[in-house]
């Protein structure tokens, strides 16, 4: 059983559609445990100790957050820079991080087709999380393709409980994720490889 | 002896069982008291005999001194002045009214103008005891009507002073003065056969005896008491000053109540109010219910059953005509309907002062014994009315809607807020002002009455009172607020506050402002929900700041702040462990040392904390490594000596300990080496000087003085070897 260590962001989560009901199912699964960085450090300071600790005590190591201007909330950008230190996660004895998986889970307000490549946004999700893909590999971890859900704007009842579903799914498959990666590593994300035969299905990596 | 305890078991037993029901059934603990009276009273079951209410009375009017000797405490002399105009302005108006009404209707009953101005001036008085007691049992005494009953009852407390002076001039037949002597102590009894100059002294003297000692010695008297850490002693100090000021007023002549009043007023402003308070409380009730007992008991059936309409048409005429009178002042002193209606039903019945000055009449031959015994029955019916009254008002009140008493001037906390603010000082009014900018109501509990003007002229609305009692805080709605925040000045007030919301309401979050370090610790051990020391925040703000000023980058330095702030946080839960195992601030420790000890303690954490800081070593920009890049090869390098440094210093470190700890061998040898050396020396000296005697000395004697100054250099240098091993 793998432990899954959820870095959750969201700087006004008294607005948000999708992530507020998502947090409560991550919270009810045992082996993940939801850290709200937003919460646990108001003011930004983010104690690189406590959370390379924590870091240590789990395998999977996944970022859910709201896709801002095509990246992460800020704070999750002070959280690599202060705790992803020298010695810690990359460079000379940075071997902390090594072999964990580290995946995202985020939410887009477009619809899905905007981010298949060359359309709207012109790129895939996956492509703008480009930086974070690489800071798994300079850290030696093993990077999941992201969990998405786009269109949040006009999202229904309906839809959004698929969602709670597909999302509990994904994180209980995450206990069997040796097993998956190697199928998985390639999709442009990882709701295309989970759910095949549901209606976001539209894109798989081959451009 | 037995005799005596039987009376005390049947007063307890009739309160025991009829104030309960009397609360039940919604009548107030002052009409159930009143009933039980009546009921082992001489004359339904006569388990009192007919002389023992009297007797009983002389004890019981203590609870009346009591309860002004506590509403006193509850007064700070600021508050009181406030008062000014409510007190001569409406007393003075109510006294003169209602003299001349009842005056004019006893005169029109055929009384002579000398015992109808008696008549009027005596029943012109009303019932401290049952008005306040009725009206804090309703929670009305903080209500406009409330308070200005208050101070038309201090009004006629003063007023029985010239009423007793006047009185003898009253009188029809020359005033018998033996009739006195058979009270009273021996000042008093001197007292009465001076001329009125030295009593006016004797009376000033007394009052300010009471001012000075209350002020300047009580609170060192109670610091002193507090000290012995007997706690029975801290009670009966508390009884001796309460019994002795009401002694001493009463030998010049003065209401006892009137003098414990004011010795109460003193004692507002003293730290230890909140201890007498609870010393003086249980006393105050059962004497207090006492007094209500023995005014029930001693209504006369007898004598009531002999001439009943008489006696009705009496206290139908007090009742009526007090009413009206009560009413009409209200009214002109700018009270609405409701409030002016609280007043008169509340003040419409005579006083316990009446059943004094009528004995006084009597006994001096002012009025007729008759007279006065049919009065004192009236006198007596009446204070049974009132709570009836009280009822009949909630009745009408609620019935039309006239809230308007208890809405308008000062609501009685009808609001429940989700936040109780205790005290609202410089920082509370922050935390007050950010939470309602939020829109969440704020309760605010101030005993600061300045402060209260202040918002109040802002439109805040703020209450006095003292959030430490739990009656208050149930008034504030703390059974149904969700947070108490907590900025009391005074540790000991906070300490007491937790305790209190902890036992009484356990669901409130408890947010409090530590003043410092001590007072910090006292927290954690109370385990309340979030504190903060006043000063961290702000001090490192400005450290920040001046930081920026010495060249750092301002985000440096705001980093460097928090972490700094972060390593003292860490070690204030880290020095709270040494701190519990031997705490220098005890509970209840001597408030004499207290100061003195305080800041020692404060010293002891400070010196703690900077001990603390030169050994941890995080606290440097150098030790943060966040956004640290991957080092150059210098750097490495640098790092590899700085490491090897640090090795070697510790080497060092560990050598000189052993050194140290062989030192008991060694410094045997090295003194022993050192006076090898002295002796060495001195010869050399010795032969240097016999060499500059002889002048010009031979090579031979150069040779031999050469020679011992080797020996004396080589000396040492074994010394060291020696250390070395």
């Amino acid at each position: 059983m793998h432990r899954i260590l959820l870095l959750f962001a969201h700087p006004a989560l008294a607005l948000s559609r999708v992530h507020a009901q998502l947090l409560p199912l991550a919270a009810g699964v045992d082996n993940v445990t939801v850290h709200d960085l937003y919460a646990e450090y108001p003011d930004e300071f983010i104690f690189a100790k406590r959370e390379q600790a924590l870091l240590d005590v789990h395998d999977v190591i996944l970022m859910q957050f709201p896709f801002y201007w095509f990246s992460t909330p800020g704070i999750l950008k002070s959280w690599q820079d202060i705790v992803l230190e020298y010695g810690y996660a990359f460079g000379d004895k940075g071997d902390a991080l090594k072999g964990k998986y580290f995946g995202v889970i985020t939410s887009t307000g477009g619809r899905d087709y905007t981010f298949q490549r060359g359309q709207g946004h012109r790129y895939a999700v996956r492509d703008y999380l480009l930086p974070l893909e690489s800071m798994a590999r300079l850290c030696n971890m093993h990077y999941l393709p992201p969990f998405v859900i786009h269109d949040s704007h006009r999202l229904n009842a309906e839809k959004m409980d698929l969602h709670k579903r597909n999302y509990r799914f994904y994180l209980d498959s995450l206990s069997s994720v040796d097993q998956y990666y190697a199928h998985w590593r390639q999709a442009v994300n990882v709701n295309s490889v989970l759910f095949s035969g549901q209606e976001d299905k539209e894109n798989s990596l081959n451009g | 002896m037995d005799d005596f305890l039987l009376k005390i078991v049947i007063f307890l037993l009739a309160s025991v069982i009829v104030v309960p029901i009397a609360k039940f059934f919604k009548l107030g603990t002052v009409l159930g008291y009143l009933i039980a009276g009546v009921l082992i009273g001489p004359y339904m079951l006569g388990y009192l005999g007919v002389g023992d209410q009297t007797s009983l009375r002389n004890i019981a009017e203590f609870g009346v001194v009591m309860m002004l000797f506590l509403i006193g405490l509850e007064l700070k002399p600021s508050f009181l002045w406030k008062l000014r105009v409510p007190i001569l302005g409406m007393g003075g108006a109510q006294m003169l009214l209602c003299t001349v009404l009842i005056a004019l209707i006893a005169w029109a009953f055929g009384q002579t103008w000398k015992t109808s101005l008696a008549i009027g001036m005596i029943l012109a008085l009303s019932s401290t005891a049952i008005v306040v007691q009725t009206l804090s049992e309703k929670n009305l005494l903080g209500t406009k009507a409330g308070r200005s009953s208050f101070s038309v009852l201090l009004f006629q407390d003063i007023s029985v002073i010239p009423i007793l002076a006047i009185l003898p001039l009253l009188a029809s037949f020359k005033v018998v003065d033996q009739g006195e002597n058979g009270h009273g102590t021996a000042i008093s009894q001197w007292l009465l056969y001076q001329p009125g100059y030295v009593r006016m002294l004797a009376v000033l003297i007394a009052v300010l005896l009471i001012i000075t000692v209350g002020h300047f010695l009580a609170s060192r008297l109670f610091r002193l008491i507090a000290s012995s850490k007997i706690s029975e002693i801290f009670t009966a100090t508390a009884l001796f000053i309460v019994i002795g000021v009401a002694l001493l007023m009463e030998s010049v002549g003065l209401s006892a109540a009137l003098g414990t009043f004011l010795a109460g007023v003193m004692l507002a402003d003293s730290e230890y109010r909140h201890e007498i308070e609870l010393s003086i409380e249980p006393f105050k009730g059962l004497l207090l219910g006492l007094f209500f007992i023995s005014v029930g008991a001693s209504i006369n059936f007898d004598l009531f059953m002999y001439r009943p309409w008489a006696v009705i048409s009496m206290v139908a005429g007090i009742v009526i005509i007090k009413f009206i009178a009560m009413y009409g002042i209200a009214r002109l002193f700018k009270h609405n309907h409701a409030q002016a209606l609280l007043f008169a039903c509340a003040m419409a019945q005579g006083g316990e002062f009446a059943f004094v000055l009528f004995s006084f009449t009597a006994d001096n031959l002012i009025l007729p014994p008759r007279l006065t015994e049919s009065l004192t029955l009236a006198v007596t019916i009446s204070m049974l009315i009132t709570p009836l009254l009280m009822i009949a008002y909630e009745i009408i009140s609620k019935r039309r809607g006239l809230s308007a008493n208890t809405q308008q001037p000062n609501p009685e906390f009808e609001e429940d807020n989700p936040v109780i603010i205790a005290g609202y000082g410089r920082f509370n009014q922050i935390i007050g002002r950010l939470l309602m900018a939020n829109g969440f109501g704020c309760t605010i509990l101030e005993n600061n009455p300045k402060v209260i003007e202040t918002l109040k002229r802002f439109g805040q609305r703020v209450y006095y009172g003292d959030a430490t009692r739990p009656d208050l805080l149930e008034l504030a709605g703390a059974s149904k607020a969700k947070i108490i925040i907590i900025g009391l000045k005074e540790p000991d007030k906070v300490n007491l506050l937790i305790e209190t919301v902890k036992k009484h309401f356990p669901h409130l979050k408890i947010f409090v402002r530590a003043i410092d370090r001590v007072q910090a610790y006292r927290l954690i051990e109370h385990d309340v929900t979030y504190f903060q020391r006043e000063m961290l925040d702000s001090s490192l703000e400005v450290g920040a700041h001046a930081l920026v000023a010495l060249g750092y980058h301002p985000y440096t330095a705001h980093r460097q702040a928090r972490i700094f702030k972060a390593n003292d946080e860490k070690m204030l839960y880290e020095l709270y462990q040494a701190w519990k195992d031997d705490p220098h601030l005890e509970r209840g420790q001597q408030p004499g040392e207290q100061y003195i000890s305080k800041t020692r303690a404060l010293s002891d954490a400070l010196s703690a904390v900077l001990r603390h800081d030169r050994y941890s070593e995080s606290l440097t920009v150098a030790d943060d490594l966040s956004w640290e890049p991957a080092p150059t090869e210098e750097e490495l390098i640098e790092r590899a000596l700085a490491e090897e440094m640090k090795a070697e210093k510790a080497r060092n470190a560990v050598e000189e300990a052993v050194a140290a700890a062989q030192e008991g061998v060694v410094a045997e040898q090295v003194e022993r080496a050192a006076e090898a050396v002295k002796s060495v020396v001195e010869e050399a000296e010795a032969a240097q000087k016999e060499a500059a005697d002889a002048e010009n000395g031979t090579a031979a004697e150069k040779a031999e003085d050469d020679a011992t100054q080797e020996d004396a250099e080589a000396a040492p240098s074994e010394v060291t070897e020696k250390n070395k091993e």
